[in-house]
């Protein structure tokens, strides 16, 4: 039977007993999954001021070499597709005007309902709503306008190098709002249709964007010559190809917190030695039986993260001294990913912990900003921060970057503080792990 | 049929529409119970797995109850049918590799080459729809969309055809590879300046068919015209699309026209891995089985019915086919319908009674060969039904008619004669055909006299078509004109359905005939057929020609010409030399046996498709070109060597 979830005023316990140890400035407390329970993680610092953000010796190489010029401009139709697929979408249910008339709050509460969207996808029309009152529609597209917008993207779609099942997705995502909203098909039968992952290699290494990105990031790695790689939502495995070919010989362990990429990647990269498979969740401890790693590489994923600094801090305890964190992240909330992927970040129905636990808490949005994610890298402990592409490179328009960070060197072992406050606290209350970080980044909608 | 077959046929449905077996009434339609046409067609895949009996399209109709259905397997029952064989098919893993062609497209890429008789440019199925309430601005563009989801969800709409006789798929991404749209916007012309322009884009689209060896297999045009109407002509080329496949198309664009969200379920194969898997059909004893049985009859049949000749058939180039056209009213068709229920035929094997007695009248015997296409869509995977492609094959008619007998004796006989020919479909007619023309000796057409009936699939169809499109408006069925052209025939009889008429036509290459016969024989036809509202029409004796076989004079036939003989003996110089040389390896002929210079191509096993490759390998080893019409006159070692040296 599974026992209630710790209350506000559990976690605001937890947090004085943690600020009232010795060496402890500041202690932030959320919940993670531990199984099918909930756990009780902190974040502690020290209460001295950050270490000052080191600059960088030299400025980031521009990536944006090889066509990246289109990118803008592919990505801007891409977009307006969406819109459009969206007013589309608003209009057939009598929605369109209820942004204007109602505002974004109200007018989606209605949108939802006329569209009789499911609890759990009622932040994507939220989205919607915002999109749309951002975007100058001033009536909803006509049959030749919508079909002009989708032939447009599916013309950038082919420049920007994604394969036509890409399109496909793209097209069909755009066409099946309605019943996705309802929940009637789901995003990853469209993505991932006949079991096969061919659509999703599309998305995530065949084309100039993710081209780019997955060839900084394995140059990233191996610049640090390591001898031992984890990587972390490891997927479809389109940015663990780019690095295998950049580094030597490596221990490789291959993560994904589903069985599903796993096996597909058993048998794609069997011809690989050093590589070795593994089960992690970045929401749970993340505790291997394993030795620190040189680099840790996680691409597209750690958005997924419920609290980024807490998932960030479990990182660092991985790397060994002198390792990094090779990061790609989204930066920018596309509407095209408004109308599709975003469906896969809906919390499921039976989540025990739906929703971020950190600033984007109550936000309605998935992705943190470049300067966003410098800052809590920086908070959680780590150094030397290194970001590409450029903003006034092309390929920036993507808003997808590369963050290489090393690991911080100032960090107490949290044992002793684990220890004392089981002494202080209720079992089911006892932190399941303690981090050491530099600073806490709290909002008004987060702190316990 | 020895045991009662409602039963299995409970079980079938039950499978078929995922319904407990005691939800379904003998009382209950197909339709009503959430049946449709694709789903029919699937219970007649079972039917035949499970009780052996084969059923036509016709036989299936969606409003047919449990009982209807068991009225009929009753009367089928007559014919055991091999089951299906066991082959899967697969995805291929290069979806974009060459594939060979099948049988009948075979044959129409091979009657697209110029040279053999009644050959012509291309073979290709024509039809317009007229549209009413069209919104002009936004149908082109719904239109465009549509078509690019269609040939994005139909590979086969992106295949092309290719010099050697294979066939292969475009990527999405390729130049070309989505079909376009060709609009006509006459909204603002006089009425009559508009029905001119009409007219003329008709018979340019009859004449002209797409060529998928250079462009996309099909060629769509929207005409606006004045009053918020409009047409869409679809011309496609039978060498990718047959005559379900054109079904299938329509309702699908229609589909996506009609709603912008719309998104069909994906197909799990195309047409490549069809035709792949059946590649192995050869290997399956089923196979074998339908082999022996047409191998073992073919020296037993007739030629084709002989009908007078206007001009000799070699003389002629058939540019122009002239259909005669009369239609039934609802009412007096559906009169003819009941009549055929009530005397167990079904309304395709009554036609092609009537069409017979007509043929023999007009040929002067009772004993010919006829064609008949076919659907031949094997049930080996739940998508083929919803796949565009040219599945279609031909079945050889071996008729005999009694001298003397009742029509109803008569249309019951063909329906048998039909049904067992079509229990072994899994040998195509155009392979029987051409070993029956090895036989014979003659590289003319073996049966140019064609039956086609799409009775049973225009039901089907209509039934699935919507009555309104979205920006296209409503589209109206029954305002529907259809024109097929198809090489190596002289003759064809056709009858389909627009909505509730019935259509019946004679279409036939007109320089090949004497007017007067061809009326009088079109008369015939639709006087029979028209009778058959009343008893008298089934009850009364057809009088026929006493001949069962022809005589002489002009008339139509394929024995082979006479042609000059060649002495035997060794390859004479180095031209018949390389001649023989191409010939043994294109053909695998052994290198140990001496090849003849008075030996024949076909004779030593060579087909119409490798005839052609042989002409272009040759040609490309630098010797001069020979066309297929020259080749044909002489088809030996010794024969081509000389045309070669004509050449140069």
């Amino acid at each position: 039977m599974p026992a209630e979830l710790p209350s506000r005023d559990d976690l605001q316990l937890v947090r004085r007993v943690l600020e009232g140890l010795p060496g402890v400035g500041g202690a932030q407390v959320l919940l993670i999954a531990d199984g099918s329970e909930a756990a009780v993680s902190a974040l502690v610092s020290d209460g001295r001021p950050p270490p000052e953000p080191s600059i960088p010796t030299s400025p980031p190489a521009r990536l944006g070499a090889g066509g990246a010029h289109v990118v803008p401009g592919c990505l801007a139709a891409m977009d307006r597709a969406a819109v459009m697929a969206i007013a589309h979408t608003l209009h057939t249910v009598g929605s369109f005007c209820d942004v204007v008339e109602e505002g974004v709050e109200e007018g989606a509460e209605k949108a939802a309902d006329a569209l009789g969207a499911v609890p759990r996808h009622r932040w994507i029309v939220r989205r919607w709503l915002a999109a749309l009152a951002s975007e100058n529609l001033p009536v909803p597209p006509s049959r030749p306008e919508l079909a002009r917008a989708m032939r447009d993207l599916d013309a950038a779609r082919q420049e920007l190098g994604y394969p036509a099942g890409m399109g496909r997705f793209f097209q069909a995502a755009l066409r099946s709002l309605p019943r996705l909203v309802r929940d009637e098909i789901t995003l990853q039968s469209l993505l991932f249709a006949g079991g096969g992952t061919s659509t999703a290699q599309g998305n995530y290494r065949d084309n100039l964007i993710s081209r780019h990105l997955n060839r900084a990031a394995a140059e990233a790695v191996a610049a640090r010559a390591p001898a031992r790689v984890l990587e972390i939502g490891a997927g479809v495995g389109a940015t663990t190809e780019a690095v295998l070919a950049a580094v030597g010989e490596v221990d490789y362990l291959f993560t994904d917190v589903s069985a599903f990429f796993l096996d597909a990647a058993r048998e794609r990269f069997a011809r690989h030695p050093g590589l070795r498979y593994a089960c992690l969740d970045i929401n749970a401890p993340m505790a291997l039986d394993e030795r620190p790693f040189d680099v840790v590489l996680a691409a597209n994923v750690l958005h997924n993260a419920r609290h980024a600094g807490r998932t960030l801090a479990a990182i660092r305890e991985l790397l060994a001294p002198g390792g990094a964190l090779v990061l790609i992240e989204s930066c920018v909330e596309h509407h095209l990913v408004s109308a599709s992927m975003h469906f896969l970040m809906s919390p499921r129905a039976d989540a025990l912990l739906p929703g971020f636990a950190d600033v984007r808490q109550g936000q309605d949005r998935v992705f943190l900003d470049r300067a966003e994610w410098t800052r809590q890298l920086a908070a959680a402990g780590y150094r030397d921060v290194r970001v590409e592409p450029a903003p006034d490179d092309p390929l920036a328009a993507a808003g997808q970057y590369v963050f290489t960070a090393a690991r911080g060197e100032r960090h107490p072992d949290p044992a002793p503080l684990l220890s004392k406050a089981a002494e202080a606290l209720p079992p089911h209350l006892a932190p399941r792990e303690i981090h050491t970080v530099d600073a806490l980044i709290t909002d008004r909608s987060h702190r316990p | 049929m020895t045991v009662e077959p409602e039963p299995q046929l409970r079980r079938i449905w039950a499978d078929i529409l995922d319904l407990p077996e005691h939800d379904i009434s003998p009382g209950d339609s197909f339709l009503s119970l959430g049946g449709d046409s694709v789903l029919a067609v699937r219970t007649a895949a079972l039917v035949r797995r499970r009780l052996g009996v084969v059923l036509a399209m016709s036989d299936i109709p969606v409003h047919h109850t449990l009982a209807d259905l068991a009225a009929v397997v009753r009367e089928r029952g007559a014919v055991r049918a091999a089951d299906v064989p066991d082959l899967t098919v697969a995805r291929r893993d290069d979806p974009l590799a060459p594939f060979p062609l099948l049988p009948l497209q075979q044959g129409y890429f091979v009657g697209q080459q110029d040279g053999w008789e009644l050959s012509y440019e291309s073979a290709h199925h024509y039809a317009d729809l007229g549209l009413t309430g069209v919104d002009g601005d936004e149908a082109a563009e719904a239109l465009r969309d549509a078509l690019h989801r269609l040939a994005a969800h139909q590979p086969a709409l992106r295949a092309r055809i290719l010099p050697d006789g294979s066939q292969r798929i475009l990527d999405l991404d390729a130049p070309g590879a989505i079909p376009s749209l060709t609009v006509h916007d006459w909204r603002a012309l006089d009425p009559e300046e508009a029905v001119r322009e009409l007219a003329g884009l008709r018979a340019a689209m009859r004449a002209h068919g797409p060529d998928p060896a250079t462009g996309p297999g099909i060629d769509l045009r929207l005409s606006l015209l004045p009053g918020g109407r409009g047409r869409l002509h679809s011309s496609m080329s039978l060498l990718l699309v047959d005559g379900w496949s054109s079904g299938v198309f329509h309702r699908d664009l229609f589909a996506f026209a009609a709603d912008w969200n719309a998104v069909l379920a994906p197909l799990d194969i195309d047409f490549g891995d069809y035709v792949t898997a059946v590649q192995r059909l050869p290997e399956t004893p089923q196979w074998q089985a339908d082999h022996d049985w047409w191998w073992q009859r073919l020296d037993t049949f007739p030629q084709p019915p002989a009908l007078p000749l206007a001009a000799e058939p070699d003389a002629v180039r058939a540019d122009v086919m002239r259909s005669l056209e009369t239609r039934l009213a609802p009412e007096r068709w559906a009169r003819v319908q009941e009549r055929c229920r009530a005397h167990g035929v079904t309304p395709s094997a009554a036609a092609l009674a009537a069409y017979a007695v007509a043929l023999a009248r007009t040929a002067g015997h009772r004993r010919f060969l006829l064609n008949s296409l076919q659907l031949n869509r094997l049930p080996l995977h739940p998508d083929v039904h919803r796949m565009v492609g040219a599945f279609s094959s031909t079945v050889l008619l071996p008729v005999e008619l009694p001298e003397r007998a009742s029509f109803a004796v008569l249309a019951r006989d063909l329906q048998a004669l039909t049904g067992e020919a079509l229990a072994h479909n899994l040998v195509s007619g155009v392979e029987v055909s051409r070993e029956l023309a090895r036989r014979w000796g003659t590289t003319r057409p073996v049966a140019p006299v064609v039956f086609q009936s799409t009775l049973g699939v225009d039901a089907a169809m209509g039934s699935a078509v919507p009555e309104e499109a979205g920006p296209l408006g409503r589209i109206d069925l029954a305002d529907h004109r259809q024109e097929l052209r198809t090489p190596q025939v002289a003759m064809e009889g056709r009858l389909y359905e627009a909505r509730d008429e019935l259509v019946i036509v004679l279409s036939l290459v007109e320089e090949l005939f004497h007017a007067a016969d061809v009326e009088r024989l079109f008369a015939t036809f639709t006087t029979l057929v028209r009778s058959l509202e009343t008893p008298e029409g089934w009850e009364s004796t057809c009088d026929l020609p006493v001949a069962l076989d022809p005589d002489g004079g002009l008339r139509l036939g394929a024995r082979p010409r006479a042609t000059t003989g060649q002495d035997g003996g060794p390859p004479r110089d180095e031209v018949e030399q390389a001649v023989a040389d191409c010939w043994r390896e294109l053909l695998g002929l052994p290198e140990r046996d001496r090849l003849d210079r008075a030996a024949e191509f076909f004779a030593l096993g060579g087909d119409s498709l490798v005839a052609i490759r042989m002409l272009a390998r040759l040609a490309r080893a630098g010797l001069p070109q020979v066309t297929p019409r020259a080749f044909l006159a002489a088809p030996t070692v010794a024969g081509l060597a000389a045309a070669i040296r004509a050449k140069r």
